[in-house]
């Protein structure tokens, strides 16, 4: 077994770095505090299409989900999953051409300041999304 | 040069051009040199001070798919297929965790063996 040195905190780094899913962590009006460079090339596009600077990912998400903040405000415990790998269609039209996607997209609510949102294309796995599952 | 180079500037791209990997870091800007399939010709050290990548690591690698996948889009990697560039963005890029609002300019001329990624902090706060 390789034995890694570094801090544990550290040896997360390459974890959340190469994750092939948007990861970020938010203040509850969807300010980013934290996030990796899957979840900057994903938005960025959205926030541009938008025209958002992108620094708040809410602002962003709601742009393609419009019920997504008043779904967070009706969540009322401090913490729990508030949205769970649900899909959305993103159509926008940006300078760098149209964005069609399909968007998976997980909130979860740490505390009452703090989301954690993680978001992803799906567009190409293999499996079709669930007509049951979209929004429209 | 008599005036100081200015990110905006017309004729960065002539000056860029001339410059040896080291002298890019006389640049007041973060400057990526790349080859023109997007792997990475020089580093500056300044771009190095922020993300913690040395110019060692980043030299030899695809740009836009190992060292900056936040870039890695249809805003930013995609536009250099064109054969000319010249384009400046407002864009955020991640520097351990932390987003950072930068400017960037994407540069690429049919006369260069090279393409550019210029990166601005200063521009916004």
């Amino acid at each position: 077994m390789l034995t890694d040195t570094n801090p544990p905190q550290q040896r997360l780094l390459p974890l959340f770095h190469h994750a092939p899913m948007g990861m970020a962590e938010t203040d509850a009006q969807g300010a980013i505090l934290q996030v990796n460079p899957k979840a900057v090339q994903l938005m960025m596009p959205m926030a541009a299409g938008l025209g958002l600077p992108g620094d708040n990912l809410l602002d962003t998400l709601a742009g393609v989900v419009p019920s997504i903040r008043q779904t967070i405000a009706d969540f009322e415990p401090d913490s729990g999953l508030i949205i769970e790998q649900e899909l959305y269609p993103v159509r926008l039209a940006t300078g760098a051409g149209p964005l069609d996607f399909y968007l998976s997209l997980t909130i979860e609510k740490v505390s009452p300041g703090s989301l954690l949102i993680f978001f992803s294309d799906v567009t190409s796995l293999p499996t079709r999304p669930d007509p049951f599952r979209q929004h429209p | 040069m008599n005036q100081p180079l200015t990110f905006s500037d017309l004729t960065v791209l002539d000056w860029l051009e001339v410059r040896t990997a080291e002298q890019l870091d006389d640049a007041p800007f973060g400057v990526v040199r790349m080859s023109r399939d997007g792997k990475v010709v020089a580093y500056c050290k300044s771009e190095s001070h922020f993300t913690g990548i040395s110019p060692d690591y980043a030299v030899g690698k695809y740009y836009f798919s190992q060292i900056a996948p936040c870039a890695n889009n249809v805003m930013v990697a995609a536009k250099y297929a064109q054969p000319e560039l010249d384009e400046e963005l407002d864009y955020i890029l991640t520097y351990v965790c932390d987003p950072v609002k930068v400017r960037l300019r994407l540069l690429k001329s049919p006369g260069s063996r090279y393409q550019y990624f210029l990166v601005n902090r200063k521009h916004i706060d």
